[in-house]
């Protein structure tokens, strides 16, 4: 190499050097830029991570939150319809009581069926019935499906209704070979009426209807009067159950007064007798002789509360055109009777007393062969009172109810004979019962009771009685 | 002639004034609400679920089973006075049933009961002043049909599935709402 090179070479050298060594703080502080603007873009980057953590916690804490608003939110849904659902279920409930539905054809039925298809139908089913055993020192004892009752109602409209108690005396009637024997028993409609309700003070009632006397005929299930067997005063001075068919109006004239008052018909004479009183001359509504018909009324008035005072008053012939050596019985058969039932707290009392005179009493005896003591009466009496206590609740928590009780009962179905006729003091009778009624529930009842039983002639024999009764 | 007229307006007024008792629904809801609360500004509603726990203590205050964990109270209000609470209940008499309205006061007594729809025949309805027995009653021993209460004769399923039916209300009252005010 020559020495011209070799000096281009150093110059080369020296200027790559030197360019270096003055390129050097350039590129070093270009460096060093770069450093600061690496070390600065990771500050970022790690702020931004930061940033980005925050981000997400605030976001996951929104989220949260959010999520917390949402359960919320749900959890207000969720109470909203609860309750709209606890509406609806209350609408179901009680649908009568909601705003009157907008009246429409559903399925095809006229708007007043679909009333009726929407809330209420309108056959009601109900029943009663009773079960005695009767123990004597002499005579047999029974034991008695005296009586089992069924209940139909059903309402056309609001305002007329059907009524009906269909009753199975003594476990019905049998069929031996082509004859139908009863032995003893009966299938018989008890009451089987329309009612149309007019106005609070006036309504109509027409059909077989139950008398309104006394205080059993009416009212009669086990479970509302005590003893096992209806108190003889109910039995023997006011038959009952005693129905005739007739019309009547009944309401309430005032709150607290409220009366019943039927044309119906009369009793026939031929069925009266001295021991049974007026009881056989009922028709029961079969083929009913209306020659004679009857007015019966009865007022009650309940305004105080737990006491309930009634009246009755009942008139009518009893012929039903019978001629006896050609004179026409008219047999006018009137009935005065009044009655109370009071409560207060455990203590239930009640008190009937009912007078019977019956005209023509001698063409009767006449007409129905009757001589000497067989005579019917022609005055005929009796009267009741009873208390109860329910003394569960003095010993006990309980809601069952049981009651000692004592009734007195005095009655005479021959007080006074037509002239020419005797009484037979076997008629004159006094029943002291004393008992207990024990109800588990309200609608079931089973009773025990001892019949004290006294005549004139001291021929009345002392039962004991057992008695399971329900009414649904 | 002058008699006649009087007669026939007589009776003409028998037939129309008045409502009749002896129809089934005497009341819709709304309408006993705000015969209920007449004073009132506002009826709010307070449902009732009750828990197992709520409903066996339930049944032993009332002493008688509950058919329904689910009580709707109107609560009557004017302003934030409470003036009183009111229930709805619809329960069964012998098929049929009968719906009343149970009004109690904020001191946990009786205000009144009333009967908005009855099913039964006629003849089951208590009277007016056997339903108003109920105002200032609490449920204790006494609110039962036999003791504090008379039965009706005659109606003895609706006096006693009445009773029953308050004392449920009241034992509603008692162990789910009257704490939560």
């Amino acid at each position: 190499m020559d020495l011209k090179s070799r000096t281009r070479c150093m110059w080369s050298r020296i200027i790559v050097l030197s360019m270096t060594v003055l390129l050097f703080p350039v590129s070093l502080n270009g460096f060093a830029e770069e450093t600061i603007k690496e070390q600065k873009k990771k500050s970022q980057e790690e702020r931004i991570e930061e940033l980005e953590k925050r981000l997400q916690s605030v976001t996951e804490e929104v989220q949260s939150l959010k999520s917390q608003g949402r359960a919320e939110q749900k959890v207000k849904e969720i109470e909203e319809k609860l309750d709209v659902l606890a509406e609806e279920i209350e609408k179901i409930k009680s649908a009568a009581v909601e705003k009157e539905p907008e009246y429409k054809e559903v399925f095809g039925q006229a708007p007043a069926a679909s009333k009726v298809f929407l809330v209420s139908k309108g056959l009601s089913i109900g029943g009663y019935g009773e079960f005695a055993g009767e123990f004597r020192r002499k005579g047999d004892n029974i034991a008695d499906l005296e009586r089992a009752v069924l209940y139909f109602g059903y309402k056309f409209t609001d305002r007329i209704i059907f009524n009906s108690e269909i009753e199975f005396e003594h476990a019905g009637i049998t069929e031996e070979g082509d004859e139908l024997s009863g032995e003893g028993g009966e299938v018989a409609v008890e009451f089987a009426n329309l009612s149309f309700l007019i106005h609070d003070r006036f309504n109509i009632r027409a059909g077989l209807v139950l008398i309104p006397i006394g205080i059993i005929n009416e009212v009669h299930e086990p479970t509302t009067f005590f003893g096992v067997l209806r108190p003889d005063v109910e039995t023997f001075i006011i038959p009952t159950t005693w129905r005739e068919n007739g019309i009547g109006i009944f309401g309430q004239l005032i709150p607290g007064l409220s009366y019943r008052a039927y044309v119906v018909a009369g009793l026939d004479s031929r069925g009266f007798s001295a021991e049974e009183g007026i009881g056989g001359g009922r028709s029961n509504g079969t083929l009913s002789r209306i020659n004679d018909p009857a007015f019966v009324a009865r007022v009650e008035y309940d305004k105080v509360l737990g006491l309930k005072i009634g009246g009755s008053f009942y008139i009518g012939n009893s012929g039903q055109n019978e001629k006896v050596n050609g004179k026409t019985i008219g047999g006018l058969t009137t009935i005065y009777e009044v009655d109370a039932e009071y409560q207060y707290r455990g203590f239930e009392a009640r008190g009937l007393f009912a007078f019977v005179n019956i005209r023509d009493a001698a063409l009767i005896n006449l007409n129905n062969g009757f001589e000497g003591a067989d005579s019917i009466g022609k005055d005929l009496y009796g009267w009741y009172v009873e208390g109860a206590y329910n003394v569960l609740p003095l010993f006990f928590n309980t809601t069952h109810y049981l009651a000692p009780f004592v009734r007195f009962e005095a009655f005479d179905t021959q007080f006074r004979v037509p002239s020419g006729f005797e009484r037979n003091p076997a008629n004159r009778r006094k029943t002291i019962t004393f008992g207990l009624s024990y109800k588990p529930i309200p609608n079931v009842v089973i009773k025990l009771d001892f019949q004290d039983r006294r005549n004139g002639n001291d021929t009345a024999e002392n039962q004991f009685n057992v008695g399971l009764g329900y009414v649904f | 002639m002058n008699r006649i007229a009087v007669l026939l307006s007589v009776v003409l007024n028998l037939f129309v004034s008045s409502t009749n008792s002896f129809s089934q629904v005497f009341m819709t809801k709304d309408r006993a609400l705000k015969l209920a609360f007449p004073d009132a500004d506002q009826i709010d509603k307070k449902t009732v679920f009750l828990s197992d726990e709520q409903a066996k203590k339930v049944e032993s205050i009332a002493r008688s089973q509950i058919d329904s964990k689910l009580y709707i109270f109107y609560v009557g209000k004017k302003g934030d006075k409470t003036l009183g609470y009111a229930v709805i209940d619809t329960h069964q008499l012998r098929t049929k049933t009968e719906t009343v309205m149970v009004i109690i006061n904020p001191d946990g007594t009786l205000k009144e009961v009333e009967i908005l729809a009855f099913f039964e025949p006629p003849e089951h309805m208590p009277t007016q002043r056997w339903m108003q027995q109920f105002g200032g009653k609490t449920l204790d021993d006494s609110l039962w049909v036999g003791r504090g209460i008379p039965n009706i004769t005659g109606a003895t399923i609706t006096s006693n599935a009445l009773v029953k039916a308050i004392r449920r209300i009241m034992a509603v009252y008692n162990v789910a709402v009257k704490g939560d005010q």
